[in-house]
């Protein structure tokens, strides 16, 4: 029986041959969509907060009790009468050459304020993510390794504990009990690489927690699937099959999910700063939050926004290079 | 000559005690096919995987087990390792799940050598998968595997599997993901490569036409063996039989009149995405009341739109569609789909499913305990008495729920039921028993379309049918 | 001849079983989550109506005792009873864990499945509405909630709600959707059976009972969220007691009371875990019911 009429190529390919950059055209601008959306949301939170804004800005300037007329002149000053497009626009040409307002409490521009916090909150949390990185896959490699053996028995012990902790739970404990107790650090923390190490690593070692089962899982759902029995029927050791074969397959969902818990990890840096007296943006955000001070909390909420959708844009096109299947579905 | 496997009261023994394969003994001679054939459940796979050493930790084997003139009965896990892929090849069941999918398709060939250390070249692969009859091989093979046919893929796991010439190769169920016609001619790629070869499958058909000796497999333990021959015409044990009576002719029906015509499709084209595919092209069907109508075609030949038109949940984009008064009744067609258990209602018992059509507000209203009287006569009919009607359809068997799916389809008796690939997740008795069932339904006197790539199953079930290629039908009458 | 094909059961469960709760009850960490989590429900609802001593009063005289009998966990800077204290926060922490997932459980799944089986215009304006929502992380748009409404406990709740609906929407209307093309929906629809029956029927248990495991899973990070924000002062103001914001308050304390610390995370650890347990267990027990 003849076999010629029979298709090679199964596939339909509709998206012609472009491939990763057509892919990744479509995904940048999914990102740049959801960036404005974003801004939109940010911006509204003025208008939409209680209270007078002129009057929040009056009385920031040191005017204690403002008169009618130096309200009506301030509204014009800020263009508060403007219809709410025009305001946007105004505000979003601002933000866009850099401009975040004025703080309601010091009066300096927010810009200025942000950028010198930014550089700590960037260090703390840039390096708990690659502590956390580094530890999960390890962890995880091991585990998947040792399957039902000590290794993983203890790995998964570890695993349960720290997702049944909250990091800033774990963090207070860690802080308190071992750092402190045993005087390895400083409490009051400046923003140094060598202060950062051990909050670092203590948020680092609880976030791997989670991210240790979700790799684990992957990695032996990969070493039962049907391309690992065949590589194992060929003759390829676990150690080969593990390294090759499953670790590639189970990276693209981590590597996800760490795209998405880059947001919870800027969502939780006002309480991680907290616990470890960290003077970067959250503390910053703490601040401007008990003293209503809106535009500090638009710029926080704006940079968090803006970092989270570059993660996640990171990961996207780190996950369409790495999986040629992924390319298809653009739409 | 030696044998390439023997196999003496091989018994696979699960850590909780159960004992899936028992005192299993059978030899394959070197350059022969021998064919292990048996149901679902029958310890199939168990045994291929024991063969390789593949069982998982803490499960037993005891016997005697020796390839060619290595005694494999206690062997350590080094020395399997180094055996399989060298005196063992392996051939699986979904080429797709097969290959990983990050590779491309030559990584996944020379894997093979690679595993063993060994070093090959390209161009050494490319040759390889052209004498398998892979077209273009040296310029497809860079492409991953979701991009190749089923077919094509599955000729590049033979390729794998013989890369370095093993005196045997075990075949998991290698066509089972496959259209029937492309399943001779990769099983024929597959004994070019020369070798002795172990054919584990569940579809005697395919192995009395292409082994040299078959062992009937039941229950873990080898029931019956001899030459395909002798199988054929003096099997003994039962279940041979069993297996055996899915080749044998349906009862013939009587040949009342089926002339009032109920649907009738005349040029009728569909296409998707403005004009973009042309899903079906000028394409002719008509179904009389009672008749069996069968569509058989290659995967993407229009075979599930021309469905979806005659059940009426989707319209033409041109020509005419006509439907008798009958038909455009509310539940006037059933369809029964090609998964048994999405078929049915998850949380549902599966009387429930069942009798649901009976509930249909346009019919005379029953009462709960009379609606569960219906669905377990129903029930009957398709030999379900025994199973419990309050049981969910995840506690039945895939054919099970295949047959809840006939009873519900049957239960108004419809003037249409449609069947979408309705045996292709079952094995062959299973595959027996359910057309027998549709069988007796188009007795009762419903018209059926059959689509199936199973041209077995067609040529034995339909008065008619229709072959389908890139949205065209081209009649036949049998 | 045998008409009967292989009558192997897909699981080894006999008829009796098929209730959600026997099942976890079976599954051996999904029971000791279980037992944990009715444990605290009971140490909620008595500490809800009574207390040892009295949670919010203050006795100077009896400030920073280390635990002894009379208080097992010791007693604050103000010499407030700490069992008390964690006794009246435990419904503050747990309960209003279980009210914000509950709420967006029945706004997620009202919205999604309304958007997912509604389709069109509704579909795009739900749908585009929970995109906005979804713009930011969960725990960042809380934060900017919270900056509009001020701290407070209710304000807490409300944030919480706001960054979580959005997500059960999509959750749900994808289920729902997926679940709409399922072969039994097709059948019952050719069968004319009425929509609202289908969906009440065939579509609504299957798609709650996916998006409850969901939720389930996700009580152990309320627990969490709940307490960090009143950690920072923005959620439960004081005097009144709850899980977080004890840690706060016994945190200034360290040097001299250490061991105040304990009991709040202690109990904060547990409840975290038992809902991890009894939600891992209960995805489990599920999932293994066939349907995909």
């Amino acid at each position: 029986m003849g076999h010629g009429s029979e298709p090679v190529i199964r596939q339909v390919k509709r998206l012609g041959r472009g491939g990763f950059p057509v892919a990744a055209f479509s995904r940048i601008v999914q990102a740049a969509v959801t960036a404005f959306a974003a801004t939109v949301i940010v911006w509204a939170l003025l208008p939409l907060a209680p209270g007078d804004v002129a009057t929040r800005v009056l009385l920031a300037r040191g005017v204690d009790d403002p008169s009618p007329a130096e309200i009506a002149s301030t509204h014009e000053e800020l263009g508060l009468n403007n219809p709410l497009h025009i305001q946007f626009l105004d505000w979003i040409t601002l933000v866009l050459q850099g401009d975040l307002g004025q703080s309601f409490t010091s009066q300096l521009p927010v810009t200025k304020e942000i950028l010198e916090r930014l550089p700590a909150t960037i260090m703390l949390l840039g390096l708990a993510l690659v502590f956390s990185m580094v530890l999960s896959l390890l962890f995880a490699l091991i585990a998947a390794g040792y399957r039902d053996r000590w290794p993983d028995r203890l790995i998964r012990l570890y695993t349960q504990i720290g997702a049944a902790l909250p990091t800033f739970v774990f963090a207070l404990l860690a802080l308190s009990f071992v750092v402190v107790g045993f005087q390895m650090g400083r409490v009051l923390s400046d923003a140094t690489w060598t202060a950062a190490l051990i909050p670092a690593f203590i948020i680092g070692l609880d976030r791997a927690a989670s991210w240790t089962q979700l790799l684990r899982s992957g990695l032996l759902s990969a070493m039962s699937s049907g391309y690992a029995d065949v590589a194992r029927a060929r003759g390829a050791s676990e150690r080969r099959i593990l390294l090759r074969h499953a670790l590639p397959n189970a990276f693209l969902p981590f590597l996800t999910a760490i795209g998405i818990s880059v947001g919870a990890l800027i969502g939780g840096a006002p309480l991680i700063e907290a616990i470890f007296t960290w003077p970067g943006l959250g503390a910053y955000l703490l601040e401007a939050l008990s003293a209503r001070n809106y535009p500090v909390i638009q710029a926080y909420v704006l940079i968090a926004a803006l970092s989270y959708v570059s993660a996640a844009l990171l990961v996207d096109l780190i996950a369409i290079l790495l999986d040629p299947r992924l390319r298809r579905h653009t739409s | 000559m030696t044998p390439v496997l023997t196999c003496e009261d091989l018994t696979v023994t699960y850590p909780d005690g159960t004992t899936p394969v028992n005192n299993i003994s059978f030899a394959v001679e070197p350059g022969t096919c021998f064919a292990l054939v048996g149901g679902s459940g029958a310890g199939k796979t168990t045994i291929a995987k024991a063969l390789m050493g593949l069982h998982g930790h803490g499960t037993r084997t005891s016997g005697k087990l020796f390839l060619g003139t290595k005694n494999m009965s206690d062997a350590s896990a080094e020395t399997w390792r180094s055996v399989r892929g060298r005196d063992l090849g392996f051939v699986a069941q979904s080429p797709w799940s097969a290959c990983d999918p990050l590779r491309p398709v030559r990584d996944h060939v020379a894997e093979a050598w690679r595993c063993h250390g060994l070093t090959t070249s390209w161009q050494e692969i490319g040759t390889r998968l052209t004498n398998l009859g892979v077209t273009d091989a040296t310029m497809r093979m860079v492409q991953h595997p979701h991009t190749w046919s089923g077919g094509m893929l599955q000729r590049a796991g033979i390729a794998a599997a013989g890369a370095l010439t093993p005196p045997l190769i075990i075949a998991d169920e290698p066509t089972s993901a496959l259209d029937a016609d492309r399943a001779q001619s990769v099983l024929d790629s597959l004994r070019a490569l020369g070798c002795a070869i172990l054919l584990i499958s569940h579809d005697i058909g395919l192995v009395l036409k292409n082994t040299d000796k078959v062992g009937v497999l039941h229950r873990g333990r080898i029931v019956e063996q001899g030459p395909p021959g002798t199988l054929k015409s003096a099997a003994f044990h039962p279940e041979s039989k069993r297996l055996l009576a899915a080749l044998s002719p349906l009862p013939k029906r009587n040949n009342a009149e089926r002339q009032t015509p109920l649907l009738r499709l005349e040029n009728v084209s569909v296409h998707y995405d403005r004009g973009q595919v042309q899903a079906l092209d000028n394409a002719d069907l008509e179904i009389r009341s009672g008749e069996i109508v069968g569509v058989q075609g290659p995967s993407g030949c229009g075979k599930s739109t021309l469905l979806r038109i005659a059940m009426g949940i989707e319209r033409p984009s041109g020509g005419t569609l006509w439907r008798s008064e009958e038909l455009d009744r509310s539940g006037a067609t059933m369809p029964i789909f090609q998964d048994p258990v999405a078929s049915l209602v998850p949380h549902w018992p599966v009387w429930r499913s069942v009798a649901e059509p009976l509930s249909a507000p346009h019919r005379q209203r029953l009462k709960t305990a009379d609606l569960k009287a219906k669905a377990l006569s129903a029930m009957a009919m398709v030999g379900l008495r025994d199973v419990d009607p309050d049981a969910r359809p995840s506690e039945l068997s895939v054919g099970q729920c295949q047959r809840v799916s006939v009873a519900r389809a049957a239960i108004t008796r419809p003037p249409l039921i449609v069947a979408d690939e309705p045996t292709s997740a079952l094995d062959s008795p299973s595959t027996w028993m359910v057309s027998n069932l549709l069988q007796s339904a188009a007795e009762a006197g419903s018209a059926i379309l059959i689509v199936s790539h199973d041209s077995t199953l067609l040529e034995r079930l339909a008065d008619r049918i229709v072959y389908m290629n890139a949205g065209r039908t081209l009649l036949r009458v049998p | 001849m045998n008409m009967l094909d292989m009558t192997r059961p897909r699981l080894d469960m006999p008829a009796t079983d098929r209730r959600l709760f026997t099942r976890l009850w079976r599954h051996r960490s999904g029971r000791v989550g279980l037992l944990i989590g009715l444990a605290l429900i009971a140490f909620a609802i008595i500490g809800a109506i009574w207390t040892p001593h009295a949670a919010d009063v203050p006795n100077y005289a009896n400030a920073l005792k280390p635990p002894g009998l009379s208080n097992p966990f010791g007693t604050d800077s103000t010499g407030r009873d700490l069992l008390s204290r964690t006794m009246d926060g435990a419904h503050r922490s747990i309960g209003a864990a279980v009210l914000v997932l509950c709420i967006v459980f029945v706004i997620g799944l009202a919205v999604g499945c309304l958007a997912g089986l509604a389709g069109g215009a509704t579909d795009a304006v739900l749908m585009r509405l929970s995109d906005i929502a979804m713009t930011l992380p969960g725990l960042v748009l809380a934060f900017a909630v919270l900056g509009l409404l001020g701290p407070g406990f209710v304000n807490l709740l409300i944030a919480l709600i706001v960054a979580d609906w959005a997500w059960y929407a999509r959750l749900s209307r994808s289920v729902a959707l997926t679940a709409s093309k399922k072969p039994h929906v097709i059948a019952a629809q050719m069968a004319g059976i009425p929509r609202w029956r289908i969906i009440s029927g065939h579509i609504l248990p299957g798609v709650a009972l996916k998006v409850g495991i969901v939720a389930s899973l996700a009580l152990g990070g309320m627990i969490g969220a709940i307490s960090g924000f009143s950690f920072l002062g923005l959620g439960v103001q004081p005097p009144s007691a709850e899980w977080g914001a004890l840690l706060a308050e016994s945190r200034l304390y360290f040097s001299l009371a250490p061991w105040l610390l304990l009991a709040p995370a202690g109990l904060i650890f547990l409840s975290v875990l038992s809902s991890n347990l009894v939600g891992n267990a209960l995805r489990d027990v599920a999932t293994t019911g066939g349907d995909e």
